[in-house]
């Protein structure tokens, strides 16, 4: 996904400031002159075109284009940069449960205690391996709370437990560990945070309702930005169409199709797949004319806006200001976040049946 | 190559062309003049030995002590160190108390060729003769060791020594060290030592390879191969002002202080092999002396020169892998991690220290924790960033001057047991109690590390550490910690299944957990 938009940007950026340039000095030619040879560029290079071969997935009916067309040397990288790591080997278990072999234990206080660090060793390993131990736990006193990274870290064991226990409806049998989503880093790779206001100057041709200016999250078109805290924080309605022939009673603005709009491309670039995976382009709305992969999609929005609210939004004080969006707000989850690329996370691979701590119910 | 080592290099191309020619002085007056050394003569010789502190070069790992076998890196190549052990053949038997003489004070060997300053003959050249007989006493009693002389890696054509008589014929002080009437007796002695034999100014000067002169300056700094020696002028900012003189003694005896952290690079063996060997009283000296010198000031504090985005990106970094260890608010935790915060290397004018703690890590010292090789797993450009924003943050006002260059060079250069990266991979375990209980076959520690895995890592270091505790409660925590690592280490490297990466956080976890065991006794 880095390798898609990085290109992208530039030619964005010279876009821009070639159109700036023209804006500012429509009387000069070197204006004009360096105008049309960003335009040139934009079109040799920004253009989706990409060096065949290419291949294709039937995901409906014969003749309906129904398909995803994949690259297959453009996916060769993305498999290799979406691997698990090797699952720890079990250990026996001690025979009592860590609460009583350690001070403090909060969630996982039913665990055997061997089983509790073996558990712990994985966590180091999949958040941040360099820090280790020492990224949630005081070295004085490793049963203190005085780091908040280990105020979050419960938090997100309860998270994880709620998403493989009662969101199965999304993640089925794969399921989600922490190393879906943060692979290594403290944060993952993958977060967004709400944008201030539009017209707070993001860039010379935005408009005062966020239009004109690109957006990382609609895949760098113009579309109105932000389309995070609209759907996956607050719920607005998604659907913009009318269901009537008329169009009576659909009062949705051209920002809120845009919006949609916006966090379509969203899904389509996280998952790596086209509008196709999900809708028959003969009819987007309709379900009955779609492919089954929709129902998870549609419980997925579901579970993101829950996991935001119950998990993330909660834990705002808890972090430090370094690591808050410029509203001051906590970082969110979006689809980016777990799938990072891949129509399912790690392209359906999973090991959460070697942390079966993971996978238990919360205690309420 | 540091400018101030460029600046060196061009003088040494000057010499070569002024003095190519000149023949060098040959002395025949040498009369041998060996006599008995008393027992009294021999112990201040090795006082004196371990002032000069002559087995940080003149010994290699798997080398004896005084045997040489050291690659020393200069900027015009890489310098072999001899065996000064009195062998007659590979050593310095053969040595008449004059040679030995002309060679510590003028640089010039028994056949009449100059030796490269890399031996800091221009600071030993102060030493009065007495003492430097009382080292020669003193090397003499050392067992002889046949060893010879490894192949220099020079490049012509300073492979030609008489050039280097520039070295002399210019900066030399050339004489012995006299007292100042004007000064107390202790900041005489701490003259003496500083600006003799234990030739602090071969790192702290700003020009460190031409000798204790006024243009070499005297210990306000400078950068030596890859590190760079700060400031030890009396400025509060930018050198030792923030420090009271037990602060500095206690760094030179333990290698750590409470406002000054812990040591590292170089200067670690500085202190492990020589001022820890020190008398308290020399200490006390070293660092009265160094506070009575004119106050010179590193640098010109930054202020906000560093953009603020910059800094904030910066803080990003630090957050994700510093602060949970040295906290948010740079203060460290007491006795356990060393406060970034108006540290010493942090605010140096040169950047490498950071960059290179980054990248290394650092083994455990004194009651402080063991730092991991943390800079492995982030970007040059990360970590160029994260080290201009703790130069920058809190109290800190050192010059933003870390770039991604910077640190890919010395990424190359940096391999420590933590970064996992050493060509030579793990390095051997000294031959100490811990080695001891580890090969003693009846205790199953030996065994139980062996089946050591990131699984049962944290649990079996529990176990490992109350067994060791058991047998040998002598050995000292941070020897346990840096040995359990280094024993560690081929059990990782044999591990099958990980990636390179995993071996070096395995690694690390386990000897964090050997720490943190030993810190709070498993109070937890
Ligand atoms: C900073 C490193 C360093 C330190 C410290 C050092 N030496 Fe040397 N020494 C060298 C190097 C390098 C040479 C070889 C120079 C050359 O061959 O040009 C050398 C050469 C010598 C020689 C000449 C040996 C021969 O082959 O003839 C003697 C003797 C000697 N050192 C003694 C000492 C003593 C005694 C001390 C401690 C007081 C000491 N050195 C401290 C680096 C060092
Ligand atoms: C796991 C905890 C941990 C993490 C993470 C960590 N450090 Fe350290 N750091 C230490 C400890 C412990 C020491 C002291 C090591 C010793 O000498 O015993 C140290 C020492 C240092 C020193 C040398 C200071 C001195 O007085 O010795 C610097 C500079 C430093 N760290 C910078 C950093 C930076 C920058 C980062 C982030 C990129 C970082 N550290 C991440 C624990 C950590
Ligand atoms: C081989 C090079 C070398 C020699 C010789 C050396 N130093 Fe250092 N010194 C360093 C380096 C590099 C540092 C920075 C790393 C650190 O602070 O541990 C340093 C740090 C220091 C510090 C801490 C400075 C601070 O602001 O935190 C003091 C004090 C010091 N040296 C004093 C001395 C004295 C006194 C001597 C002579 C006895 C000496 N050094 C000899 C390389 C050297």
């Amino acid at each position: 996904m880095r390798a898609l938009t990085a290109p992208l940007e530039l030619v964005a950026l010279a876009l821009r400031y070639s159109l700036a340039g023209i804006v500012a000095h429509p009387w000069r030619t070197r204006a004009w002159v360096v105008g049309l040879i960003a335009i040139a560029l934009v079109f040799a290079f920004g253009s989706t075109l990409e060096r065949l071969p290419v291949t294709s997935v039937q995901l409906g009916y014969r003749g309906t284009a129904m398909e995803a067309e994949y690259n297959p040397r453009l996916l060769k990288p993305e498999i290799e940069a979406n691997r698990l790591l090797p699952a720890l080997p079990a250990v026996p278990d001690a025979g009592i449960p860590s609460s009583k072999a350690y001070k403090n234990i909060k969630v996982l206080q039913t665990a055997d205690a061997n089983q509790f660090l073996r558990q712990m060793g994985a966590f180091a390993n999949w958040i941040n391996p360099a820090a280790g131990c020492a990224y949630c736990h005081s070295l004085n006193n490793m049963a203190s709370d005085s780091l908040y990274t280990k105020t979050v870290t419960r938090r997100m064991i309860q998270m994880t437990r709620e998403i493989n226990t009662n969101w199965k409806a999304h993640v089925g049998g794969v399921g989600v560990t922490c190393y879906t989503c943060h692979r290594g880093n403290s944060i993952p790779q993958n977060v967004w945070f709400t944008e201030p206001p539009p017209g707070a100057g993001h860039g010379l041709a935005e408009t005062g309702t966020g239009q004109g200016s690109p957006d990382k999250a609609s895949g760098l078109t113009t579309l109105a930005s932000d389309p995070f805290t609209p759907f996956l924080l607050n719920a607005m309605p998604i659907r913009v169409t009318g269901v009537s022939d008329l169009n009576i009673g659909n009062n949705a603005s051209t920002k809120q199709a845009e919006w949609t709009y916006g966090l379509m491309m969203h899904f389509a670039t996280s998952l790596g797949v086209a509008c196709t995976y999900c809708h028959n382009t003969n009819n987007f709305a309709s379900w009955d004319q779609g492919t089954p992969n929709r129902v998870p999609a549609w419980y997925g929005i579901r579970m993101v806006r829950d996991l935001n609210r119950n998990y993330m939004l909660p834990l705002t004080n808890v972090f430090p200001a370094g690591r808050k969006g410029p509203m001051g707000d906590v970082a969110k989850i979006n689809c980016a976040t777990c799938h990072q690329g891949a129509y399912k996370p790690f392209y359906g691979a999973s090991d959460l049946a070697a942390y079966p701590l993971l996978a238990q119910r919360n205690t309420p | 190559m540091t400018r101030s080592d460029r600046v060196a290099s061009v003088v040494g191309l000057a010499a070569i062309a002024l003095l190519a020619c000149l023949p060098t002085r040959s002395l025949a007056q040498d009369q041998p003049a060996q006599v008995q050394p008393s027992a009294d003569l021999i112990a201040r010789g090795k006082y004196l030995t371990d002032m000069g502190d002559c087995v940080a070069c003149h010994a290699a790992p798997g080398y004896p002590k005084f045997a040489g076998g050291q690659y020393m890196q200069m900027p015009f190549g890489d310098i072999s160190t001899p065996n000064i052990t009195p062998d007659k053949e590979t050593g310095i038997g053969n040595y008449t108390d004059a040679q030995f003489i002309r060679l510590m004070q003028r640089g010039i060997m028994p056949d009449g060729s100059r030796i490269y300053p890399a031996m800091p003959y221009p600071w030993y050249a102060k030493v009065p003769k007495a003492d430097l007989l009382a080292i020669k006493a003193y090397l003499f009693t050392l067992k002889p060791v046949h060893a010879a002389r490894l192949p220099n890696k020079i490049w012509f054509p300073f492979t030609i020594r008489p050039a280097i008589a520039l070295w002399d014929a210019f900066f030399v002080p050339g004489e012995e060290f006299k007292p100042d009437p004007s000064k107390s007796d202790e900041i005489n002695r701490g003259a003496y030592i500083v600006e003799g034999l234990e030739h602090c100014g071969t790192c702290h000067n700003h020009w460190n390879l031409l000798g204790n002169t006024a243009i070499a300056g005297n210990v306000e700094g400078g950068a030596i191969t890859r590190w760079y020696a700060p400031n030890l002028r009396n400025d509060d900012l930018t050198g030792i002002g923030r420090f009271s003189v037990d602060d500095l003694v206690s760094f030179f005896k333990y290698g750590h202080s409470k406002s000054m952290g812990t040591v590292a690079g170089p200067m670690s063996e500085t202190i492990d092999e020589s001022t820890m060997k020190l008398t308290d009283s020399d200490l006390h000296a070293i660092s009265v002396y160094l506070k009575s010198l004119p106050v010179v000031a590193a640098y010109t504090p930054t202020d906000g020169r560093y953009r603020p985005d910059a800094m904030a990106a910066g803080r990003q970094v630090y957050l994700s892998h510093c602060a949970s260890c040295h906290q948010d608010n740079g203060q460290g935790v007491s006795e356990r991690i060393p406060a970034l915060d108006g540290n010493g290397m942090v605010q140096a004018a040169g950047s490498q220290d950071v960059v290179r703690v980054v990248l290394g890590g650092l083994e455990a010292r004194g009651p402080y924790g063991l730092m991991p090789g943390v800079g492995a797993a982030m970007s040059d450009k990360e970590i160029a960033s994260v080290s201009n924003y703790v130069r920058q943050a809190w109290s800190n006002r050192a010059p933003a001057n870390t770039t991604t260059l910077l640190v890919s060079l010395l990424r190359k250069d940096t391999h420590t047991l933590l970064n996992g990266s050493r060509p030579d991979g793990c390095p051997a375990l000294a031959e100490n109690d811990l080695a001891k209980v580890l090969d003693d076959s009846s205790n199953g520690i030996g065994a139980l590390l062996q089946q050591t895995t990131e699984a049962n890592l944290l649990q079996n270091a529990n176990t490992i550490i109350s067994k060791v505790r058991a047998v040998a409660p002598q050995i000292k925590r941070e020897d346990l910690v840096n040995g359990l690592a280094i024993a560690y280490c081929p059990i990782v490297e044999k591990e099958p299944g990980l990636q390179e990466s995993q071996r070096i956080w395995q690694l690390t976890h386990f000897a964090d957990r050997v720490y943190v065991q030993l810190t709070t006794n498993g109070a937890y």
